[in-house]
């Protein structure tokens, strides 16, 4: 912590004047839905007031990405490469600060790990000040075994679609997955190559936030259901969420509420960037 | 002077496509790629039941932990639950049960968790909050439109455990196949235990269930030459364990694994390192069957197995023989000397993500 605020202060003396550079905010939501595609959808991820908060009242340029949430993360890494891509090239951004949340982690390290795989994206880790990585599943998440392991529920073949849809992106999640690409294809885990940016993780460590929501049964449900390790937010546990880059801080909100800025103030947080 | 850089780089499309080189920290160990997966360890088991079964469904409970169970519709319905537990109590599907009584019930709405990827219907949970090592039964109330339900049924804090795996993680075209279980009460072994998988194709096919033999105290294994077709990408295993421990109490458990099953894109021959200049030219030959766009990563260590530095290199390869070739800096391996390098080579697919090759030094 002491040595983030250190940086951060440095960074502001180097660069803190608009003459040098111009900065922005790009939000990088998890896996979800086909839907997520969609501009308001991506946007409703995070809530207005996540937005705000991080933006400093919407005084910080900012982008809000969206994805197709069920692909891979090359496939995700395509879609947000060139939506950050026209982005600063038509603002002039060259500062850019990444917050993400969940399967975004993921996405955002595909990019940074695989310089040469798209054009656009060494332009974009060029600008990049650094990651604000929330709930990231960099070893995998337990709830993604367990859409396979439902999938596997072969008495007709219907039940194939549940827990995630067993679809790309929760493949791609699961614990064996991200041993494998962990291994050959993402930086940034021990025996790996470091990361080009500097990667602050935030783990969940928390599971009933709010009895109003409904959610906060289902993440509960699924922590003691996939037999998740340690503390977890109800989707990633802690040690695969810290097990790329450095600890910035953990937090009580699950897998629902850190990506908001409503059961804790995350997204005050992440203004401090700026 | 950022600013600057900012530019330059932009301006300089084809540094995008060079051969990129660095070093490892100080202190940071080279790490084999791993056999198999962390193993996958469940507390908890999976069935699927046909609506004209689900009238009244037996669940073991091993005991010692509370117990969760949730009843998934297999399309968006609403369905009721009844529990009735060892004791005589019963929980009525309109009763939302409590602390005191040892008994919860929860709806999670689908509505209202669409982002966990869950499907259709209201999902009904009932929480034992510490079970009995006995049997339950749980009766369902299934709508006729709906074919059945999926119970999954965990013991959080059970000393009961299935640990899977299935290795090799990145299986080349003929390596022989192993799924893996170990079953544990505690510390002891569980023993005469039945215990299957079925594996899932990455097209979503599903075969026959293996049967696993115990090839010692508590672990169970079945090893086969080649994957029932032979189709490349993500494979899925389901393993189920049924089962007692030494006291009779029964138990059931399911756990997963998953490897992936390589195309066969290349043959890698044996790593050549020769000075060039102020670099180490890595050479591996290759005999290309499957053209395309790929990655040529190397990773030095030394003799310790220290990391030390890297390199990688996108290359355009078509079918046939060619040869590989890196240059990594001098200056990155430090004081190391050259015959003393460990060096690991992999070609990775980027038109199709996957592993072509990997041959080492050693």
């Amino acid at each position: 912590m002491i040595r983030r605020g250190l940086l951060i202060a440095a960074f502001g003396i180097l660069f803190g004047t608009s003459a040098y550079a111009k900065t922005g905010v790009v939000f990088i939501h998890g896996k979800g839905g086909t839907d997520l595609a969609t501009p308001s959808v991506a946007r409703a991820y995070w809530g207005e007031d996540m937005i705000r908060a991080t933006t400093k009242g919407f005084t910080i340029p900012y982008l809000i990405c969206s994805y197709d949430g069920t692909q891979y993360m090359w496939v995700a890494g395509g879609t947000v490469a060139g939506q950050i891509y026209n982005w600063m090239m038509a603002n002039a951004i060259d500062d850019i600060v990444i917050e993400t949340h969940s399967f975004g982690g993921v996405v955002i390290r595909w990019i940074l790990s695989n310089p040469t795989y798209d054009s656009r994206y060494q332009p974009i880790i060029s600008r990049i000040r650094w990651v604000n990585s929330i709930a990231p599943p960099n070893k995998g998440s337990e709830a993604a075994n367990l859409a396979g392991t439902l999938s596997g529920s072969w008495l007709t073949g219907w039940i194939v679609s549940l827990v995630g849809q067993n679809n790309d992106s929760t493949k791609n999640c699961t614990t064996s997955s991200m041993s494998y690409y962990n291994q050959y294809y993402l930086k940034g885990t021990s025996g790996r190559p470091a990361l080009p940016k500097t990667v602050y993780n935030i783990a969940g460590t928390g599971l009933w936030n709010d009895f109003v929501h409904a959610e906060d049964t289902g993440l509960a449900t699924l922590s003691g259901v996939a037999g998740m390790p340690g503390e977890d937010d109800g989707m990633v546990s802690q040690y695969s969420a810290q097990a790329v880059g450095v600890v910035w801080f953990t937090t009580l909100a699950n897998h629902h509420h850190n990506r908001r800025n409503d059961y804790r103030k995350i997204g005050d947080s992440l203004a401090t960037d700026f | 002077m950022k600013k600057t850089l900012f530019l330059l780089l932009s301006l300089a499309p084809a540094a995008f496509a060079a051969d990129q080189t660095g070093r490892f920290a100080a202190g940071a160990k080279y790490e084999e790629p791993a056999a198999h997966a962390p193993a996958h360890v469940s507390r908890m088991f999976a069935r699927s039941i046909p609506r004209a079964a689900a009238s009244a469904i037996d669940i073991p409970a091993a005991g010692g932990s509370g117990m969760i169970i949730w009843t998934i519709p297999s399309r968006p319905a609403s369905v009721s639950t009844r529990l009735l537990t060892p004791t005589g109590s019963v929980l009525q599907p309109s009763d939302r049960g409590s602390y005191e009584r040892g008994l919860r019930r929860f709806r999670i709405d689908s509505a209202e968790t669409a982002e966990l990827g869950l499907p259709g219907g209201a999902h009904e949970v009932v929480h034992v909050l510490d079970a009995a090592a006995a049997t339950y039964q749980l009766r369902v109330d299934v709508p006729d439109a709906v074919e059945g339900v999926t119970l999954v049924v965990a013991e959080p804090e059970s000393r009961i455990t299935l640990s899977t795996w299935a290795a090799p993680l990145s299986r080349q075209p003929g390596e022989p196949v192993t799924l893996h279980a170990e079953l544990r009460d505690g510390d002891a072994p569980l023993t005469n235990a039945r215990v299957t998988a079925r594996l899932a194709a990455p097209n979503g096919r599903k075969f026959d269930a293996i049967e696993l033999v115990e090839t010692a105290n508590g672990v169970y294994r079945a090893t086969f030459a080649n994957l029932p077709v032979d189709l490349a990408g993500p494979w899925q295993v389901r393993f189920d364990a049924e089962g007692a421990t030494q006291d009779g109490t029964h138990f059931a458990r399911t756990g997963s694994g998953e490897l992936m099953a390589e195309r066969a894109a290349a043959r890698l021959g044996r790593i050549a390192t020769t000075v060039v200049g102020d670099a180490l030219r890595v050479t591996v030959p290759a005999e290309i069957t499957l053209g395309g766009t790929y990655r040529y990563d190397v990773l030095i260590a030394d003799g310790s197995r220290n990391a030390v530095a890297w390199g990688e290199a996108v290359r355009n390869l078509t079918t046939g023989a060619t040869s590989l070739e890196i240059d990594i800096p001098l200056s990155h391996l430090g004081s190391t000397r050259v015959e003393d390098l460990y060096l690991d080579a992999r070609l990775l697919g980027l038109d199709t993500i996957g592993v072509a090759g990997r041959v080492t030094s050693h």
